[in-house]
């Protein structure tokens, strides 16, 4: 009886848990929720429940779980007659390519370079790699613009892609795949006779992907939903990515920036979800001490 | 990879694939709402006006045609643009009708004449009247004179018997004067001279006195005679004037021949058997009778002066007339015929429409006939602009005019064309060009036809580039 008593306390405990959770896990997500059920809300109705924000700004606004006019018209509209939207999700998505594509020929020998070889000051390197990695974008946009500039980079999706083609992130995240690997393995390696390119890709690449994944994911995350970086140094704006169209619908349009955030939400979700373990696998690797 | 990210994976291409398709799909939409629009560039060029105006020849001059007024047509046998010779058959008159105007003219032919009648024998008897009033007058004015004259006469003669027996006793008393011898010789006295003296005097005195009043008789009777005589003349005068003018019977008499003028024509009709006839040959222009209708008393018909060359009268708006001058050259095809020369002779502005001009052509003699239509085309070549656009380029609203043009600019989708509005003053024009002023040059691109209603702003695709 007394074993009997035990799990039901547990069992209460559980279900106690579960709700006490449950209750932020539906604020978290309510966003979301409003996002779906906004862009699929008639734009009278929607301004009726936003009559607070637009109106005279008394009282609160509301919401309704199933709206009374369902439309799909703003679906319609972005989908089929706005090409300014695709033409900046083409551009989040040669830029996010481009930089992952950057990333890993750069950033990843590079990680693997700090793991794998105990060079004299890559120690001292890899901290300031570190630093850099701390350091926010408004710190170094200065100093990029100026480097750009001389470069004539200016207005072009290299002045975007190349500083984050060498950011530290993906090394650091790299870096700690790199060192979950047993170094014995790569000295049994080069005893086998195996090159430092081979033992790299053969050993290397497989044995961290975890890393290199993470990096991916996070890399893919940030930069579709890039900011500054366009803002600061993309004049034209036929260069500009998805994630500043959003900013150019005016607020009266609510239900097709709602719709238009949907869409824009979609490849990072299955980005998310494809990387979900891996992502999970990196953070726990960026954890790990020396 | 196991097999649940496979499923991710293909989500994610399907979804990209579908995003690809979307993008065809909205930039096809979007380039076929894309008004196309053809621009041209500003020209600097000159403005020649050129005035077409569609005119009717017109016959240089009319000649009237009238006939007897107040008939009844029966049948018109011509109409305006008919070209008629001498004698030919103009209309028909109710013959029916004549003769009831005949009868009517002839019955106040009657009733002239008896008034006439009357007027004559009155006029008779007037003046046997005074003829014999005329010899009376006379006759007493003889008898006046004569009476008149021998009243005169004694008077007169009482003159001279005055005179004589005064002459008588003044010599009588010359004679006695200073004697002093009486009849029975006796001497007279003093008193007796004196009171002889006295009686003397008082008879010479009394003489004077008579023959003066004698004097003043014969001055009466010559004064009375005169008047009377006078007096006679002017009655005699009086009737030997003639009397007040009387035009009635004149009147009477003229009006008799006109209705015997009238009669004589209507039977000329009558013997035509009611058929008029035209009395010169040439064009019918003008018809001013009608089946039903009166003969009026001006002209029935106008035919064309074939003497008189004819002439092209073209109506002009203000704007053509700003443009045509008088004694300008012009080129004047007539229907049918070649281009020719000819010179704007006239020009006035129609009373009935101020603001709107008729100009007038002579033709060459034996060139065109009234009712030919035909077109002036007057050519003039104006100043140069530097800036002219095609009309359709040019656009009006509330009175103000604009153009279109297009600018580059740079957009979510690229370098786009947009639709700029440009206000611009309209100094000079013709049918193909117009010349403005405004902020406009020869490097704006100015959009001269659109496939669909352009507005300020509006994105727009070039046609041309």
């Amino acid at each position: 009886m007394p074993g009997i008593r035990k799990n039901m306390c547990d069992m209460i405990k559980k279900y106690m848990a579960a709700g006490a959770l449950l209750v932020p896990a539906v604020l978290i997500c309510f966003p979301v929720f409003l996002i779906l059920t906004g862009s699929v809300m008639d734009g009278l109705e929607m301004k009726a429940y936003l009559a607070p924000v637009f109106g005279d700004g008394e009282g609160y606004i509301r919401w309704k779980v199933m709206p009374d006019y369902p439309t799909f018209e703003h679906y319609g509209r972005l989908l089929f007659m706005t090409p300014s939207f695709f033409v900046l999700f083409w551009n989040s998505v040669k830029l996010v390519l481009c930089i992952l594509a950057g990333q890993l020929l750069v950033g990843v020998p590079a990680a693997w370079a700090f793991a794998a070889y105990s060079v004299r000051g890559s120690r001292a390197l890899f901290a300031l790699y570190v630093v850099l990695m701390l350091l926010p974008f408004q710190v170094t946009m200065l100093s990029s613009y100026l480097v750009l500039d001389r470069l004539t980079l200016m207005n072009t999706h290299a002045a975007i892609i190349l500083p984050a083609v060498f950011s530290t992130l993906p090394i650091f995240l790299s870096y700690g795949g790199f060192r979950a690997i047993p170094p014995q393995l790569f000295e049994a390696a080069r005893i086998d006779g195996a090159g430092e390119l081979r033992i790299f890709l053969t050993m290397g690449i497989p044995l961290g992907k975890s890393g290199i994944l993470s990096a991916i994911v996070l890399g893919f995350l940030e930069y579709w939903n890039l900011m500054e970086q366009p803002l600061a140094f993309l004049e034209e704006k036929a260069l500009w990515p998805l994630s500043l169209y959003l900013p150019e619908i005016s607020w009266l349009q609510a239900g097709f920036a709602l719709c238009a955030s949907f869409v824009t939400l979609i490849p990072a979700a299955f980005v998310f979800v494809l990387g979900q373990d891996y992502l999970e696998q990196g953070i726990v690797y960026s954890g790990l001490k020396e | 990879m196991d097999k649940r990210r496979k499923r991710i994976v293909a989500g994610l291409a399907v979804f990209m694939a579908f995003m690809w398709l979307c993008t065809l799909v909205s930039k096809s939409i979007y380039a076929s709402k894309l008004p196309m629009v053809s621009t041209t560039r500003t020209e600097s060029k000159y403005i020649e006006h050129i005035v077409e105006a569609e005119g009717i020849v017109e016959a240089g001059a009319k000649l009237p045609v009238t006939a007897l007024s107040g008939l009844r047509v029966k049948e018109l046998a011509v109409h305006a643009g008919d070209k008629v010779e001498e004698g030919d058959l103009l209309f028909t008159v109710d013959l029916d009708d004549m003769e009831q105007i005949m009868e009517e003219q002839e019955l106040a032919a009657a009733k002239v004449r008896l008034e006439i009648d009357a007027i004559a024998h009155n006029k008779e008897l007037a003046q046997s009247r005074r003829e014999r009033e005329e010899a009376r007058a006379r006759e007493d004015y003889d008898a006046l004179s004569r009476y008149q004259d021998t009243l005169v006469g004694r008077a007169a003669e009482g003159v001279v018997q005055a005179e004589e027996a005064l002459e008588e006793l003044q010599a009588q008393n010359r004679e006695h004067e200073g004697d002093w011898e009486k009849e029975n010789g006796e001497s007279k006295t003093e008193e007796e001279m004196e009171a002889e003296r006295q009686a003397r005097e008082q008879e010479e005195e009394r003489l004077k006195q008579e023959l003066q009043a004698a004097a003043y008789a014969e001055a009466d009777a010559k004064w009375n005679r005169d008047n009377t005589i006078k007096d006679a003349g002017r009655k005699v005068e009086d009737i030997l004037q003639e009397d007040n003018a009387d035009a009635a019977l004149a009147v009477y008499r003229t009006e008799l021949a006109a209705i015997q003028e009238k009669l004589a024509s209507y039977k000329a009709i009558q013997e035509q058997e009611g058929k008029i006839a035209s009395p010169m040959s040439g064009m019918v222009t003008d018809v001013y009778v009608q089946t039903g209708g009166r003969v009026p008393d001006t002209a029935s018909f106008l035919l064309a002066d074939s003497e008189v060359p004819c002439q092209f009268r073209v109506p002009l708006t203000k704007e053509q007339k700003s443009y045509v001058n008088l004694n300008d050259d012009v080129k004047l095809q007539l229907d049918g015929s070649k281009k020719m020369d000819a010179t704007v002779d006239y020009i006035e502005e129609n009373e009935n429409m101020p603001g709107s001009y008729t100009a007038l052509l002579r033709l060459p003699e034996e060139t065109g006939m009234p009712g030919l239509s035909g077109k002036m085309t007057c050519s003039k070549v104006g100043d140069k602009y530097p800036v002219c656009v095609s009309p359709m380029a040019l656009h009006t609203e509330n009175d103000r005019n604009f153009v279109y043009v297009v600018n580059e600019r740079e957009g979510i989708l690229g370098t786009e064309y947009y639709v700029e509005e440009i206000t611009v003053s309209v100094v000079d024009k013709n049918d193909k060009l117009i010349a403005i002023e405004g902020a406009v040059n020869d490097e704006s691109r100015i959009i001269e036809s659109s496939t669909k209603e352009i507005k300020k702003g509006d994105v727009v695709r070039l046609s041309d580039g």
